[in-house]
């Protein structure tokens, strides 16, 4: 594998790693954003019907019986177009009152109720969003509890859309390589050409003629090569004569040597 | 004629392969940018959505209360408490910006939130101008009983505003992390680079030069044994033959010189010090979790990290022994496999015990890589180069200080603590596969002449010098005392109880690594160059000293990052003249023994201050709290330092014990 290759490879990892680490970092923190408001809207819903229910208990009303009930979670619901069921479940975890939005035809499709730990949980479940609190009468008793079971498939489905454009613009942003390769390309090119031209020197060099090729000895890599380089020169005229028995080398290495300067063109075509 | 290098400046490096850099840097960071403003649009459509089907809700529950006034007999103009109403309601939303009741003819009956005058004007814009003010308006009609139903128009009407700005917040809240990653990449950008520039270039330039100083100075006894088949191979192919040829003529057997493959070796401590790095942010939050059960959160997290330090302290030096029989390439690959095992267990530890035995045996394949990693800079290098090598394996750690808290903050923000351990065990099997490319089996170049072991009484002559003493109690070990304690555990502890997030905890520890990488140079050449290492000590305490204290003074994020940075500075300018004080401090002995063993017993006691500074942090914690604990450490650091500055002066000189009869085997 040529050092050029080495160095593109090295190159398009990087890049591919910084590319894809702040994709999946932007659509995380999307994704969080999105969840958080979701979330809120939830949140205010959740506390109003909470509201509601406790200024029915403040009248000394147990959940059983409130007549309203029916109508405040009706109302609640209307708040927002997302929200599938509003349930209220008495302290044993029986179910009370439960109001289904008209558009969700499949009740059944509520998980089942399970006494809370906290006074407060919310959850994300694939397309569903589940958010609760425990309702306490005014001596802070436990009173029931009340749920709402949102559908967020909406905002599921705009999640994944921008998943897609934002890898689609990741895959656009790694074309920013390209230049980066059209200039590793032509530096290694150019010390190619270095190279070409220290070895027809070393030819001439060996035959004991001055240099006639035209150097390019800056367009090596790094500092290390440009003291190799000058150290060649340095030693160039005191190089031995090359096995003069082998004529033929020796030939073709003239016919190097008395080349004319051409700035070594040759080498670039 | 024929020398046409461009004349370059000091300011401007040498060679071409900085032109490539510059151009991928600038390259990357457009295209970071680039997407992440792509992102940050994208966003801005179905956040603007779902933010009005939030005020919409808002709007809907203020004005249902105001309704219920107006129900109960209040005229609109006389309802109370409205502001008090919008304050309530910022508290659970702080993108909430201001609400108020507008007349039908559009004046401002009531307001809350900000004052009228800083909202009065966007209320007036067309829509379209809307899209460019400061807030998002939502308007709802109040339908009272006594306006005309049906007309909207002659309604009063509700207007509440959300901060526009909130539509940006994924970008703004990412700005950091994704400087975080562009540091990141270009620090991996340059590890792969020197990789491969050092395999492909620097190593065959090196034995190049080599041979050809070797013809200018007419031995021909060096051939150039590098691979040929590269640029630099093609040229010295011809060399080769001509020393062959010259060789033949004079009689002499030229041998073949190459380089060992040293810079892999850095690749491998990265690696190793990665996965370990990696969970530094949430390690305290997540031990004390897992150790609430058994016993004090605080108390079962410092006892965890202690192990894993102790256990690095007491591997160490048998590792070292052990090393000549083993190998440095096993010794990695099975120093690496234990640190996998032990941060797979980690990241899937259920209570204190299990994680106490997967901490330590994190703390063995630790100290097994970096034994592993030394010994074979040890054994690949002379007395010419293993300086240079060292500090090649040095700075591979410090990148990986560097890049590991933030990126393993990034990742725990986002996935927790388990995840981020499981990706540090990832890191540390991908480092043993690549072990098997980076790490000559065969290495036994090591130059320095084997000098004798000192016997027991030797060392116990060394650790009597009463300067050697100073030096390690008040200097040695609570400098790795308070790193591991200050850094490590109160750092974390701190900041989280500050609402930091796990991402800023992890920038915060990294600014250690990145002011020590960035002073450490500088320190060293100011130490050697002044010959003032009691002074550079002294230096570093006090750095240290003062940074705690005003961190514990003021215990908030900003003061708390000065004070690791500060904490950085001290160790890059205290550690490398500790190193030097200690040899200075026991030159009989060194003069015969070498300086292995005197540098030994200085690491050693640092192990072991680093291993109970997270208990004694922990410690602290649980009686006075994280900022009281850094402000007392910081006393700590205070007395230390002054006994250092009186005593050293103070005490006698080494005694020439160690080359009295017996001291020697």
């Amino acid at each position: 594998m040529s050092l050029g290759l080495k160095i593109g490879l090295a190159l398009f990892f990087v890049f591919g790693a910084a590319i894809a680490m702040t994709t999946g970092l932007n659509y995380l923190r999307f994704d969080q954003t999105l969840q958080h408001l979701l979330s809120q809207r939830l949140t205010v819903v959740l506390s109003e019907t909470r509201r509601d229910i406790v200024s029915g208990l403040d009248l000394g009303l147990r959940i059983e019986n409130m007549e309203n009930l029916e109508a405040v979670l009706g109302r609640r619901m209307g708040m927002s177009d997302g929200i599938r069921n509003i349930q209220v479940f008495a302290c044993d975890g029986s179910l009370v009152e439960s109001q289904t939005a008209a558009a969700d035809t499949d009740q059944g499709n509520a998980p089942p109720f399970a006494l809370p730990q906290t006074d407060q949980w919310q959850s994300f479940q694939y397309n569903r969003a589940i958010t609760g609190t425990v309702l306490h009468d005014s001596v802070g008793q436990c009173a029931g509890y009340v749920r709402i079971i949102a559908d967020i498939s909406d905002a599921k489905a705009e999640l994944a859309q921008v998943f897609n454009r934002m890898w689609q613009a990741a895959v656009l942003g790694m074309t920013a390589i390209i230049p980066v390769l059209l200039v590793l390309i032509v530096l290694m090119r150019r010390r190619h050409r270095v190279f070409v031209e220290l070895n027809d020197d070393l030819q001439c060099a060996l035959d004991g003629q001055a240099p006639r090729v035209p150097a390019h000895d800056g367009d090596v890599l790094t500092s290390g090569e440009m003291r190799m380089i000058s150290l060649y020169r340095q030693l160039r005229d005191q190089l031995p004569m090359a096995d003069t028995n082998d004529s033929k080398k020796r030939n073709k290495r003239s016919s190097v040597c008395n080349e004319p300067a051409r700035d070594g063109e040759k080498h670039d075509a | 004629m024929h020398e046409r290098a461009r004349p370059r400046t000091g300011l401007i490096p040498k060679g071409t392969i900085w032109v490539l850099l510059l151009v991928s840097v600038v390259a990357l960071g457009i295209a970071l940018v680039g997407i992440s403003w792509r992102a940050a649009n994208l966003a801005q459509d179905d956040l603007r959505g779902e933010t009005i089907k939030k005020a919409t809700i808002e709007a809907q529950v203020v004005a249902e209360k105001i309704e219920r006034a107006i129900n109960l007999g209040i005229p609109l103009d006389q309802i109370v408490g409205f502001g008090d109403l919008i304050v309530g309601m910022q508290d659970g939303d702080p993108d909430l910006m201001f609400g108020a009741i507008l007349s039908p003819d559009g004046k401002v009956l009531f307001s809350g939130g900000l004052a009228e005058t800083a909202f009065r004007q966007s209320l007036s814009l067309s829509p379209k101008e809307e899209q460019n003010s400061r807030f998002i308006l939502t308007r709802l009609p109040l339908e009272l009983a006594n306006t005309a139903r049906g007309n909207p128009a002659m309604s009063p009407s509700l207007v509440i505003g959300h901060d526009r700005r909130a539509l940006m917040r994924p970008l703004i809240d990412n700005l950091f992390d994704i400087g975080v990653i562009l540091l990141i990449a270009l620090a991996l950008s340059f590890e792969l680079m020197l990789l491969v520039l050092t395999v492909n270039v620097a190593m065959p330039v090196k034995v190049a030069c080599r041979v050809l100083a070797n013809i200018r100075a007419r031995k021909f006894t060096l051939l150039y044994g590098q691979s040929i088949r590269d640029d630099i191979g093609q040229f010295m192919g011809p060399m080769n033959a001509l020393v062959a040829h010259r060789a033949q003529k004079t009689g002499a057997a030229p041998h073949s010189t190459r380089e060992v493959r040293l810079v892999g070796v850095r690749l491998l401590a990265f690696m190793f010090v990665l996965a370990e790095e990696l969970a530094r942010p949430i390690m305290p939050t997540y031990f004390s979790e897992l150790a609430a059960p058994t016993m004090g959160g605080q108390l079962g997290a410092g006892i965890v990290m202690a192990v894993h330090l102790l256990m690095v302290a007491i591997a160490m030096p048998l590792c070292s022994l052990l090393q000549g029989k083993t190998g440095s390439l096993r010794m990695y690959l099975m120093g690496a496999f234990l640190a996998t095992v032990g941060l797979l267990g980690a990241a899937s530890a259920v209570g204190f015990w299990d994680l106490v035995v997967w901490r330590a045996l994190s703390g063995l394949g630790y100290a097994t890589t970096f034994v592993a990693c030394q010994s074979y800079v040890l054994d690949a290098t002379n007395e010419r180069n293993r300086t240079q090598g060292t500090a090649m394996m040095v700075s591979g750690i410090m990148l990986a200080d560097i890049c590991g808290p933030a990126i393993g903050g990034i990742i725990a923000g986002y996935f927790g603590a388990s995840l981020t351990f499981f990706m540090g065990g990832c890191v540390a099997v991908a480092a043993v596969g690549l072990a098997f490319f980076l790490m000559d089996s065969k290495v036994t170049l090591r130059g320095e002449k084997v000098l004798p072991l000192p016997t027991w009484a030797a060392f116990r002559a060394l650790l009597k010098n009463r300067r050697l003493q100073v030096l390690m109690v008040f200097a040695a070990i609570p400098a790795k005392l308070i790193l591991s304690a200050f850094l490590y555990y109160l750092v974390p502890v701190l900041l989280l109880q500050g609402d930091a997030t796990i991402a800023e905890i992890g920038r915060v520890i990294m600014l250690y690594g990145v002011v020590a990488l960035l002073s450490g140079w500088g320190a060293a050449r100011w130490t050697d160059r002044k010959k003032k290492e009691i002074r550079a000590v002294g230096i570093g305490g006090a750095l240290t000293a003062i940074g705690l204290v005003i961190a514990g003074f003021f215990p908030v994020m900003l003061v708390v990052a000065i004070a690791v940075g500060m904490l950085g500075l001290a160790q890059a300018t205290s550690i490398p003249a500790q190193v030097s004080l200690s040899l200075k401090l026991s030159r009989t002995f060194t003069e015969k023994h070498g300086t292995g063993p005197v540098l030994a017993v200085l690491r050693m006691a640092e192990r072991f201050g680093g291993a109970t500074g997270p208990l004694v942090a922990a410690t602290l914690v649980h009686f006075f709290g994280p900022g009281n604990a850094i402000l007392y450490l910081g006393g700590g650091a205070v007395v230390c330092i002054l006994c250092f500055e009186i005593l050293i002066g103070r005490m006698p000189v080494e005694q020439n014990v160690a080359g009295q009869p017996g001291a020697q085997k």
